[in-house]
């Protein structure tokens, strides 16, 4: 049975669809993330138009976000300030996203730029995954302690103008970082349709010193309202939301978050993350083979449009 | 040089005076099965078949072929080249437009009906369908990137040449069936039935079918093409929604 995109202007299989969204939002129930930059580059994979895979992923990103939000207000894990400050950045990142996206859209350049960027995230995460996952293993079975985090108070944010107070984080910082790091996920939510968590984690704890315990349940946040504004404007600016297509992952995608997060609760840490890193190296190897090795076809081709 | 010529004085010839003539000698009349194919939700490609009946002399050998082209839209090709260690589309022509689907069917392959020229200039050969773009049709690649560009689009079954597609019936009756993909996109498509008489067209008919979205398919695309912002906010709402009822239904059953 085939179920025909009436953006994407083809048909799928619904259950090949849903299917997928079960297995990319059990993951994400898993590592605590949207799951948008595995599923728009499936999609691409799959032969969806890169416009429509953006919509589609941050579509689901919004939705695996909003499955487990509230669980994690209910847990007192969301500075709700930071969360807003970063999002009110998430939204202006949106909006130039989007005006870039559309250009690219107008250049015919949409899909090729979707590619690379995806082959350098997704490589360069996967890597980082995998090893420190290898070297978080190495050292538990050498008998060390697990790494703790220091919390710095001499860097960027604290020396920058516009300090605001963050009372739930306990921090006193300059709002500059916060909004920066907003508009940088923004902007490649909008453009490649991802919710923005895996990279919103570590430059949270990274960049911003924030208590490890407030990381996952602010990012969820920041997620649901950055991919809920790519959603928005990738209908209204670019048109390019299929709502058929958005429904069959979101589907799958909610029901296998629930299966992810009773998974993730019992498996280990390290190995997961070793296996989330293979997973998304995977991924950024069939995206480069195209880019890097001689390709099967000389030749790419396409409308405007990414389609037909 | 005189040939060639002579044959185009004669084609010209058989335009001005042909009709009268011509019509008592070849007649052809066709019409489609559908001359709307609808696409619903589990649209998965359309057949379009014509049928036909030919009244021809007994002289000589008579060959239907029917093209079947989809709207145009504009599209580009580019060559990949290696730069800086990626493979990288460099070398680019635009076509101003290009047909989204253009399928001839006949009753055996069209070299062996018609020389080459003749099925350009009647428009039988998708290469001459393609409209180059003005500002790329200087570019020295043009020829082989246009070749390459056809090439794809058959693999991609949007091009298709069917020899096997007419079948001949008795009484000079004829079916014609082209099998369009499911990626045709909708619009007003042209069905063209040519006789051709010992590789010379002799009579031609046009006639246009439509594919339309219909029910659910045409409401949601209508939606998101007149109400962007509505439809934008309904995809918001379709994620919020599912994503609060996924989280009430696990905490009803599997509380913790």
């Amino acid at each position: 049975m085939q179920v025909y995109l009436p953006i994407a202007e083809m048909a799928v299989s619904p259950w090949l669809m849903a299917t997928l969204g079960l297995v990319v939002g059990c993951l994400s129930g898993i590592f605590g993330v949207g799951g948008g930059f595995l599923m728009t580059p499936l999609l691409m994979l799959m032969g969806i138009p890169a416009p429509v895979a953006v919509a589609a992923g941050a579509n689901l990103a919004a939705a695996s976000s909003m499955s487990s939000v509230l669980g994690q207000f209910e847990r007192r894990g969301v500075d709700l300030r930071m969360g807003l400050v970063i999002s009110i950045g998430g939204i202006i990142g949106v909006g130039i996203g989007s005006l870039l996206f559309s250009w690219l859209k107008s250049q015919g350049a949409a899909e090729a730029t979707v590619r690379i960027a995806y082959t350098i995230l997704l490589g360069s995460l996967g890597t980082s995954l995998v090893w420190e996952s290898l070297r978080a293993m190495a050292k538990t079975r050498a008998g060390g302690p697990a790494p703790s985090f220091r919390r710095a108070t001499n860097d960027l944010a604290h020396h920058l103008p516009f300090k605001v107070r963050f009372p739930r984080s306990k921090l006193v910082i300059s709002i500059i970082p916060p909004l920066a790091i907003g508009v940088g996920v923004g902007i490649l939510s909008a453009i490649m349709g991802v919710g923005g968590g895996f990279i919103l984690i570590p430059a949270l704890v990274y960049l911003i010193h924030m208590p490890p315990n407030l990381v996952v349940g602010t990012s969820t946040l920041q997620v649901l309202i950055t991919a809920s504004a790519t959603t928005f404007l990738q209908s209204a600016a670019n048109g390019s939301l299929d709502l058929v297509l958005s429904g069959l992952l979101i589907v799958g995608g909610v029901m296998g978050a629930q299966i992810g997060v009773i998974i993730g609760r019992k498996l280990k840490g390290e190995q997961l993350r070793a296996l989330l890193g293979a997973l998304v190296l995977l991924v950024a190897l069939r995206l480069a083979a195209d880019l890097v090795f001689v390709p099967s076809t000389l030749f790419e081709l396409s409308s405007p449009g990414g389609g037909l | 040089m005189m040939a060639r010529l002579s044959i185009w004085m004669v084609l010209v010839f058989g335009l001005i005076v042909g009709p009268a003539a011509q019509a008592q000698s070849t007649q052809v009349s066709a019409a489609l099965i559908d001359d709307a194919v609808l696409v619903t939700s589990s649209f998965t490609g359309a057949k379009v078949t014509v049928f036909g009946s030919v009244r021809a002399g007994s002289v000589g050998r008579t060959d239907i072929v029917v093209a079947v082209r989809g709207p145009d839209r504009p599209a580009w090709i580019a060559k990949r080249k290696r730069t800086a260690g990626l493979w990288i589309g460099k070398d680019q022509i635009n076509f101003a437009a290009a047909p989204t689907f253009f399928g001839v069917a006949s009753a055996r392959p069209l070299e062996q009906i018609a020389p080459s020229d003749t099925l350009s200039l009647y428009g039988l050969r998708p290469k001459g369908q393609l409209d180059i773009a003005k500002a790329s049709a200087d570019s020295p690649l043009a020829d082989e990137l246009v070749d390459a560009f056809v090439a794809q689009r058959q693999r991609e079954k949007l091009y298709v040449d069917d020899p096997n597609g007419v079948k001949l019936l008795k009484g000079g009756l004829f079916r014609a069936d082209i099998q369009m993909p499911d990626r045709t996109p909708p619009g007003l498509y042209t069905a063209k039935v040519m006789v051709f008489r010992n590789g010379r067209p002799a009579q031609s008919t046009l006639t246009t079918l439509v594919v339309s979205k219909v029910g659910t398919e045409r409401a949601l695309f209508e939606f998101a093409r007149d109400h962007a912002v509505l439809h934008g906010l309904a995809g918001v709402l379709l994620a919020l929604v599912a994503g609060l009822s996924a989280a009430g239904i696990v905490r009803r059953f599997a509380p913790g």
